[in-house]
């Protein structure tokens, strides 16, 4: 118990600054939920490790950050979007959603679950480069809602410029975590990161 | 440390444990390790090429399950096909619009469907920069998309159809929602500058020749901002851009037009018009647009000056004293600061609200006008008169919306608002006998504050895949208080009165639906209702020959659409049919008096037709392509003369005309078949990015079509005005007009940090606008002679205003990018 109640008080400051952090969040989703559903199920085609890494059913995770109303309504919209969605690269697909506690964590999860994607809703741009670094070396396309956090440390994400949407990747995160994206992909993609 | 950890692991089993399975989709055949090909890169190039729209629902949707037909015009697009104006690219590359330039940027046009309001200053568009309704009483002009610097445009939606439900007044024709770019999207200072010549025109309107002296010109430069920063730690960006522009119409040569009379009794004699038209400054614009975000509070500002300045010669009036022929002058201003903070009221709920101010200012200055309605009988003679005008329009206003996510998943979304506005409105004239220095009355001027209220709601649904719903509706109530303002003719002190207050209200329901009977087809049908509110210039000017108005309905339209909407892999194509009614236009009509008139109902107009478009691209995106048409029918069926009053002889004149004049006609200034095509292909590093487009109109009704002088009174040589009374007979149109352009551009080999852009454009047909010119075109000779057993005295031969027969331009742009 004592544990607890001093967790709770380490947990408080954390909290308060993401209390913080959810006061700055910004309309930073450019792509709307169900567009991006839609591409994130066109875009594990290009993934040549995808059926190899999903096996014959493509599990999605979708991560929120607690305390964010944007990018729990976020997450719930895409989710609603996923369910309309008929095939993730090809194969079937089933979701769920868990709320972020850390890089390390979500790490630990990945390995847990083997979830072929991990889609990060609103509200992760500056957890990116984090969540690249514990991921590296872990078989799993990352996704972001946000275009801004490909370039931090997130495999792929969708960009809207002038009206029309954009895939962007990656590429060296891509490697890090065994995405083989094909070169079609990357002809129609915005390449960035490093 | 322990803690941490403990607490970690708690997260970690608590938080990261899936909460709830949400989906087991029906499994499709596996295809998992099927080959990745063309055809699915082809597949995927589709799902690229749709577009979003944010102006129809006021939130971000799928162009395809849009309730409405919208098109989108990119600032890529804009780029490649070289265009240089709001106007162009409305013209060039939406669907359904249209825009005539005018002989100043204050005279363009834009209609849509076959319906454009000649003379509205585009106030039956609503224009929206940002999520912030740009458009005032003041109008709009498209001439130097009125002052938005273009460089900073991200993206232009044009929302064909009633938009009143979502945004209020004005909205009746559609919502251009004009979208600037974000600092990620612009990062860095750009620099760009760009030269047009235009060659002189023939007195038929085609090409002459490029000369050393008499060609149009239109430099036009820009310097923009874009920057990512943190601010107190918070994201933030700004974008900035300032741009001068200045366009110079090429000598055109204007037929002497003989008044008749040619001297007006007590006045002296009415100048002649015409000869060259030379050095003639269309438009000058400098301005200048700052965006800023920080978290979640966006505040923007725009400040630009638009001016026709005093040179030029030649088809000005030609005065007999010999001093130098002036027509007018004309400076507008425009200042807007919003700001817009969003919120989120928990997990389903968000919102914003949104402080706005706006600013615009007309200023004018005429010399010289004799006889005119604007400078009335009794100066002196021989005497020129000074008129002045300063028009201005203020507001302030609040709105506060927010959207419920009902179910929690995005099917269910409501969507409800208020907007409150204080307005302010006034208008100075002064009409000054620069002989005697006498200034006339009355001056018509007024003051007048006012205050709108609109509250709204919004529906949108999408219980399962293959349906959508969108059902809304607004209701605006406005009221103005106004004060006469008015100098005396022989001492010149202003005195004030009240004046009638102008009270109204409207309703705008919206109910739109969306069937998706396969994942290539979509269906839509919407049925809306927007409205205009008089302004106060309608309501409450006051010249010589302008009578203060009675109350004044707002215009309303109701419109009704049903289109279908089909993919073929990357290709889309539109179709769609409308039927629209529109009520209670407000225009100048019969006044109570000889040589009176009045902003009254004019009558409705009805208007059907279709929209088609089909867009896309090959090659993985190389080869982009577009085509549009519309097909337009309207007419305006205008009420019966009102004879009471008349004097016996000239009431029974107005009898015989009356049968040519209760009719269905057609709008001036609006073609009824127009559309636009355009190709382009990317040599992606090996060439340059080739583009070629084309605007096509079919004949278009000039302002010389119908007479609006019925007669010139006996024994007065005053004319009647009769704008109600309006023959059909032998209406003149403009040539069919088929505008082609070539557009080049890319970066410059070895320099990556420079692009060029290189167009050329040529005009084949005769190069005129639908808009009359000339001492007093509104009156015209063919039409009232022709009208049987009525035997008028012409007042003035005009012609239709030249435009831009062709134009090449070269133009760099610099980018510094650290």
């Amino acid at each position: 118990m004592a544990d607890v109640y001093v967790s709770a008080k380490n947990i408080a400051p954390i909290c308060a600054l993401i209390l913080c952090a959810s006061i700055a969040l910004a309309d930073t989703v450019a792509v709307p939920p169900s567009l991006q559903a839609k591409l994130a199920g066109k875009l594990a085609l290009f993934d040549r490790a995808f059926a190899g890494r999903a096996g014959d059913r493509a599990h999605v995770l979708i991560v929120i950050r607690p305390g964010e109303p944007a990018s729990m309504r976020f997450a719930d919209e895409f989710a609603g979007a996923l369910k309309q969605v008929d095939a993730i690269g090809g194969l079937a697909h089933d979701e769920a959603t868990a709320e972020y506690a850390g890089a390390d964590s979500l790490a630990a999860a990945v390995k847990a679950q083997h979830p072929a994607i991990v889609y990060f809703s609103a509200g992760f741009t500056n957890e990116a480069h984090a969540i690249g670094a514990a991921l590296t070396g872990l078989d799993v396309l990352t996704i972001a809602a946000e275009p801004d956090a490909v370039e931090k440390g997130i495999v792929a994400g969708f960009d809207l410029i002038s009206n029309q949407p954009k895939i962007v990747v990656n590429l060296k995160q891509a490697e890090r975590q065994g995405v083989q994206f094909t070169g079609a992909l990357l002809k129609l993609a915005i390449i960035t990161g490093g | 440390m322990r803690a941490i950890l403990t607490s970690s692991l708690a997260l970690l089993a608590l938080g990261l444990w899936p909460t709830a399975a949400l989906a087991q989709t029906a499994p499709p055949p596996p295809s998992a390790s099927a080959a990745v090909d063309e055809a699915s890169a082809e597949d995927l190039a589709s799902v690229l090429n749709e577009q979003v729209v944010s102006g129809a629902s006021r939130v971000t949707e799928s162009i395809e399950t849009a309730p409405v037909t919208a098109s989108t015009i990119r600032a890529d697009d804009m780029r490649k096909f070289g265009i240089r104006t709001l106007g162009e690219a409305l013209r060039f590359l939406s669907v359904g619009v249209f825009t005539y330039d005018g002989s100043n940027a204050v005279d363009s046009v834009t209609g849509a469907r076959g319906v454009g309001i000649n003379g509205d200053t585009n106030r039956h568009f609503l224009f929206v920069i940002d999520g912030n309704v740009a458009t005032s009483n003041l109008g709009t002009t498209t001439g130097w998309s009125f002052g938005l610097p273009l460089e900073m445009i991200d993206t232009i939606e044009v929302i064909l159809g009633p938009g009143s439900v979502l945004y209020g007044g004005n909205a009746m024709l559609g919502v251009i929602n004009i979208k600037t770019k974000s600092a990620r999207h612009m990062s860095g200072v750009h620099v760009y500058a760009e030269y047009g010549v235009s060659p002189s025109a023939t007195a038929s309107g085609h090409f002459s020749s490029f000369g050393p002296s008499g060609d149009g010109t239109s430099p036009r430069g820009s310097a923009s901002l874009g920057h990512v920063f943190t601010f107190f730690g918070q994201d933030a960006e700004l974008t900035a851009q300032v741009e001068w522009a200045k366009n110079t119409f090429a000598n055109a040569p204007i037929a002497l037009q003989t008044p008749s009379p040619a001297t007006i009794s007590g006045v002296g004699a009415v100048p002649q018009f015409g000869g060259t038209l030379s050095n003639f400054v269309i438009d000058a614009n400098t301005g200048g647009y700052a965006r800023m975000k920080v978290g979640r509070l966006v505040i923007d500002g725009q400040l630009n000056q638009g001016t026709q300045p005093l040179v030029g010669s030649g088809a000005g009036y030609a005065f007999p004293d010999g001093s130098p022929s002036v027509s007018s002058e004309w400076t507008i201003t425009n200042a807007r600061l919003d700001a817009l903070y969003s919120f989120d009221a928990g997990p389903r709920v968000s919102g914003f609200i949104r402080p706005y101010i706006l600013a615009d200012k007309y200023q004018s200055t005429r010399a010289g006008e004799m006889g005119s309605s604007g400078c009335p009988a009794g100066g002196t003679p021989g005497s020129r008169c000074a008129i002045t005008n300063d028009f201005v329009v203020n507001h302030q206003g609040l709105e506060v919306q927010g959207t419920w996510d009902l179910a929690g998943d995005g099917a269910w979304q409501l969507l409800a608002g208020v907007d409150g506005r204080l307005q302010q409105t006034g208008n100075v004239n002064n009409v000054q006998d620069l002989a005697s220095s006498k200034y006339f009355a009355p001056l018509g001027s007024f003051d007048a504050q006012g205050l709108s209220l609109g509250g709204y709601g919004q529906l949108r649904a999408q219980p399962w895949k293959w349906l959508g719903i969108n059902a809304g509706v607004r209701a605006d109530w406005y009221h103005n208080d106004a004060t006469g303002l008015s100098s005396e003719a022989a001492s010149n002190p202003v005195v004030t009165g009240p004046l009638p207050s102008m009270d109204g209200s409207a309703v705008s329901p919206r109910g739109g639906i969306v069937v998706s009977p396969t994942s290539t087809t979509t269906l839509h049908a919407s049925v809306g209702r927007a409205f205009r509110p008089p302004s106060a210039l309608e309501r409450y000017t006051t010249t010589a020959s302008v009578e203060l108005a009675g109350d004044l309905k707002p215009e309303t339209v109701t419109s009704f659409e049903a289109g279908i909407k089909q993919k073929f892999g990357a290709q889309r194509a539109l179709l769609t049919g409308f039927v629209s009614q529109w009520y209670d236009m407000i225009g100048l009509g019969q006044g109570s008096a000889l040589g009176k008139v009045q902003f009254q109902d004019t009558g409705n107009i009805q208007n059907y037709g279709v929209n088609a478009a089909l867009e896309g691209s090959l090659g993985l995106q190389r080869l982009q392509y577009a085509l549009s048409f519309t097909w337009g029918y309207a007419r305006q069926t205008t009420p019966p003369p009102d004879l009471a009053g008349l004097p016996t002889a000239l009431a029974a004149t107005a009898q015989k005309e009356a049968p040519y004049a209760v009719n269905n006609i057609e709008l001036q200034g609006a073609p009824a078949l127009s559309g636009n095509a355009r190709v382009s292909y990317d040599f992606q590093g090996f060439g340059p990015v080739a583009a070629l487009a084309t605007s096509v109109y079919g004949p278009t009704l000039t302002s010389f079509a119908y007479t609006n002088v019925l007669a010139i009174a006996q024994g007065s040589d005053i004319p009647v005005f009769g704008y109600n009374w309006r023959s059909n007979i032998n209406p003149k149109y403009t040539d069919p007009m088929v505008e082609l352009r070539l557009t080049l551009t890319g970066p410059i080999p070895q320099m990556p940090a420079v692009r060029y852009r290189l167009m050329g454009s040529y005009l084949f047909s005769s190069a005129f606008t639908p808009n009359a010119y000339g001492v007093n075109p509104g009156g015209t000779v063919p039409i009232v002679a022709n009208v049987p057993g009525l035997a008028y005295t012409p007042q003035a031969t005009g012609q239709l205003f030249p435009t831009t027969v062709a134009t090449v331009m070269a133009g760099l742009e610099f980018t510094l990018d650290p």
